[in-house]
């Protein structure tokens, strides 16, 4: 070879190739055998756990991902029934885990006859309440129905022959006094739910539709509907009852009294105390007595008890309540004076026997609630001209009604009268909504509670959680709860098998690789004792056989990761129809894009770390051994 | 770089005084005892002597790869840097550094690395030390050893003496001040072996290294080194052996 020749070789070498990293992967290609042994002794472990993560991890993901999408997994039924009042709705709506939650009535309560307009077909439907942000509805493709509009399910649809956009005639009936009645509301179809929301007919619609429908079924009325019917009309309750005799009561009647009349207490009053209790004084030569309750009001009923048990004593009685708050307000609002109210109603025909200091102008019953709409003002509170309302606090809410004063005033200082029954309606308002009804002149009863609901849940993880908590107030309720436990667990049951396994496959491969390098390093002895000799300090070549051992953890994760790939496209493309068929639904149909074995970028990269470490660590063992040499006793072979 | 005359001056490269290592193999204690050894810049020595007499124990502890037992001083200086070293107060990195950059050694067997080639073989130390621009340097040794041609082959494809002749350019290829080759003929024919003596003489001389050639075949160096040293062994029972280093050759005894 001439100079000129042997220069350009030399020339070839263009950098100084020195390194650690370079001299230990020349070894390794070197014996490539050797080091084929190795990658593939490392891929023979890490292929099949591949393979089998990403089958999990696909599998899983699909049926979770399943389990999620479809609200009725995540929908609460409440199992025992129970009556729901507002504050119970408000609170519940609060909680985190709660997406939706909207009060229904007892089940069947509410079925109308529907068909389309100017069509034959009848059938019959179950009314189902929804409203904004119902994921049974969103979630199945349609919007929420507003006023006037519905939304069916598909089977009901079919049953109807009903499409979006149909007018719908609606028609709720009962049966009063032997004849049928009927109330009818006409409905827009403004959607129609896929087979998966429910299999049963139902229709959808707004919450006040439904209970429209089910106090027309009560025999109430249904004013803004134009359904007739009767008013739920509030009734007095009353806190105790003052009973004024002329002759005094023995032991054995006064224990009478509070037999089976639902008081419990009994007192004997002075006329002073009565005063100041009731705002009248009566003869002095008279029985006064008070009965009252423990805690409960008591109604008419528990009055005429009474009554009946004194039959013949020409006893008086006066209903009593527990003084009440009110506020007297002018038109437009304005507030004039605050009042406090006691009851008072007087039969007439006993003024005389009883001697009774006050005798209010409206008798001792009122025929209609008209008449007993009338208050007389405590002393010294002038009143403009104009119509005057009474006003009632109830924690954020208020019953306001009109109110007639009379031209008397009290006689006591800072009490207002009205009719006992009056008084009794107020009593009532503290546990159950009133309000005051215009049209009709009286005191109606608002709703007590719902039967039922309707709730979801806001992840399946959530379901649990409000199961127990549900549990915790002795209230059952029905959930896919089992099955996303059961999901959740075989998560975490594959989970653990593949981990175990990969423990098992990992621990080898690992055992190997110690070996092979360490004997590897004892092989190299002599060549790493010259390399030693020539200046390599001992922490470059520590490095030696850790370099190898990522460089062989690389190759074999590489190639595994290649098969891998090829299996899964495998994999996916034969058995996507199959597992479709299995769960019942198009996966393109979920908008997901998961196959059925796939394992995500990032725990690729976190495999591919976790080998480098692995192999790393594995080969620090050898790269010990390789410090104990000495480059003397390396050289010779002794 | 060499030395410009021989009728300079030359410093000292290695000062030994009262220099002994113990060695103990299988229940036999073996002790060598060098009491004054000095080598000046630029010297062909010769360390001869039959086999078991310590002449490679010596060429170890010159080569820094080795620690003597005890000494009073063993100082290494190097003629390029004109830094003393004391040896015994130096750690293994120390003394691996100094190896690096100032010591070259040819091995008995060679002592290539087999999964490099020739090439990759003699370039090793100048990366190591991170030298650039070396192609000249490297050019002129092997194309004095005659191995121009055989560079791309890896050590397996080798001859003996191409080996040898490939560990010699390795050796001398980072320009170190001090080269130490351990019977670098004993694997070789004749005709070789005075070929591979007389190459590392021209080289040696060329570029002013300070040569410690250690060999059982004193006709090898006869004549052509400056100095050489022998050793005379004393056995004293089956279980211990000592032996001395002086100057001279062997039958000078």
């Amino acid at each position: 070879m001439s100079i000129l020749e042997g220069k350009v070789a030399i020339h070839k070498v263009r950098r100084a190739k020195g390194s650690v990293l370079w001299l230990s992967w020349a070894d390794l290609r070197h014996e490539w055998i050797l080091t084929l042994c190795l990658i593939t002794a490392i891929t023979a472990v890490l292929s099949p756990l591949f393979i089998l993560f990403g089958l999990k991890y696909g599998l899983i993901t699909i049926y979770t991902h399943y389990m999620t999408q479809n609200p009725v997994n995540r929908e609460i039924r409440p199992l025992s029934s129970r009556s729901y009042d507002k504050a119970w709705f408000e609170e519940i709506s609060r909680r985190q885990e709660v997406a939706f939650v909207i009060p229904n009535t007892r089940q069947l309560s509410a079925t109308i006859v529907a068909h389309v307009k100017d069509k034959e077909k009848k059938e019959e439907l179950e009314l189902i309440p929804t409203a904004e942000g119902d994921p049974l509805i969103l979630e199945n493709g349609a919007q929420v129905p507003h006023s006037g509009e519905c939304v069916l399910t598909q089977y009901a649809a079919e049953a109807l022959e009903a499409k979006i956009g149909d007018t719908l005639v609606a028609t709720a009936s009962r049966i009063v006094k032997g004849k049928y009645e009927y109330g009818s509301i006409e409905l827009r179809v403004v959607g129609i739910l896929s087979l998966r929301a429910s299999v049963r007919k139902l229709m959808y619609v707004q919450l006040d539709m439904l209970e429209a429908v089910e106090r027309f079924k009560d025999g109430q009325a249904v004013p803004e509907l134009g359904w007739p019917g009767d008013l739920p009309k509030a009734y007095p309750q009353y806190d105790g009852l003052v009973v004024v005799t002329p002759q005094r009561l023995d032991e054995v009647q006064k224990r009478e009294l509070l037999i089976g009349t639902g008081f419990t207490k009994f007192e004997e009053l002075s006329n002073e105390t009565l005063l100041s209790k009731a705002g009248f004084q009566v003869s002095p030569e008279m029985g006064i007595y008070f009965l009252s309750t423990a805690r409960k009001s008591v109604g008419e009923e528990s009055l005429k008890n009474v009554k009946r048990k004194l039959s013949g004593k020409k006893a008086s009685l006066f209903p009593y309540v527990s003084p009440i708050q009110a506020q007297l307000v002018g038109p437009s609002q304005k507030e004039v004076a605050p009042l406090t109210l006691y009851a008072l109603s007087v039969d007439p025909k006993k003024v005389e026997e009883i001697g009774i200091s006050l005798i209010p102008r409206w008798g001792e019953s009122q025929a209609s609630t008209d008449e007993m709409l009338k208050i007389m003002l405590p002393p010294g509170l002038s009143i403009s001209e104009g119509s005057l309302f009474l006003k009632v606090f109830k924690e954020d809410r208020s019953l306001v009604f009109p109110i007639s004063v009379v031209s008397e005033r009290s006689p006591v200082e800072g009490m207002a009268f009205v009719p006992a029954d009056l008084a009794g309606i107020l009593r009532l308002y503290q546990s159950r909504d009133l309000h005051y009804d215009e049209s009709h002149k009286e005191f109606v009863l608002a709703r007590r509670g719902y039967a039922s609901f309707r709730m979801y849940a806001r992840t399946i993880y959530d379901v649990e959680g409000l199961r127990q908590f549900f549990e915790r107030q002795s209230l059952l309720v029905q959930s896919a709860a089992e099955e996303i436990r059961k999901v959740i667990e075989l998560t975490t049951y594959l989970d653990l098998v593949f981990w175990l396994i990969a423990a098992v496959g990992i621990s080898g491969t690992i055992a190997s690789l110690i070996a092979s390098l360490y004997a590897s390093v004892e092989r190299k002895k002599r060549e790493l004792g010259v390399l030693r000799l020539i200046g390599l300090s001992g922490a470059a070549l520590f490095r030696f056989p850790i370099y190898q051992g990522i460089l062989l953890g690389m190759g074999g994760f590489l190639i595994a990761i290649t098969l891998f790939e090829i299996f899964s496209v495998l994999i996916n493309s034969l058995f996507k129809p199959h597992v479709e068929r299995l769960l019942g639904f198009s996966l393109s149909a979920l908008s997901l894009q998961q196959n059925l074995c796939q394992i995500p970028i990032p725990y690729i990269l976190g495999a591919c770390a976790g080998t480098i470490l692995i192999a790393g660590c594995a080969a620090m063992i050898a790269a010990f051994r390789v410090n104990r040499i000495e480059p003397a006793e390396a050289l010779r072979d002794e | 770089m060499g030395l410009s005359s021989d009728n300079l001056p030359k410093p000292d490269v290695y000062r030994l005084k009262n220099v002994v290592k113990k060695r103990e193999k299988g229940g036999n204690l073996f002790e060598l005892r060098i009491p004054e050894l000095v080598i000046r810049a630029g010297e062909f020595i010769a360390l001869v002597g039959e086999s078991g007499c310590g002449k490679s124990t010596l060429l170890d502890m010159l080569g820094l790869i080795m620690r003597p037992t005890r000494a009073e001083e063993f100082t290494v200086c190097i003629p390029q840097t004109g830094v003393e070293h004391p040896i015994m107060d130096l750690s293994e990195g120390e003394l691996a550094g100094i190896r690096k950059s100032h010591l070259g050694y040819v091995l008995q067997t060679g002592g290539l690395l087999s999964f490099l080639t020739a090439r990759e073989n003699i370039l090793l130390p100048c990366s190591i030390n991170g030298m650039n621009h070396v192609e000249d340097h490297i050019q002129n040794l092997v194309g004095r050893l005659k191995i121009a041609d055989q560079l791309s082959k890896k050590p397996q494809f080798l001859s003996g003496g191409q080996r040898q002749r490939v560990a010699i350019a390795r050796a001398l290829a980072h320009r170190p001040s001090i080269v130490l080759a351990d019977e670098p003929t004993a694997a070789v024919d004749k005709l070789t072996a005075y070929e591979i003596r007389d190459q590392f003489k021209e080289l040696t001389r060329q570029i002013g290294v300070t040569l410690l050639i250690v060999t059982h075949d004193k006709y090898l160096v006869e004549g052509v080194a400056d100095r050489t040293f022998t050793f005379d062994v004393h056995k004293e029972g089956n279980e211990y052996t000592y032996s001395e280093c002086r100057e001279g050759s062997w039958e000078t005894r």
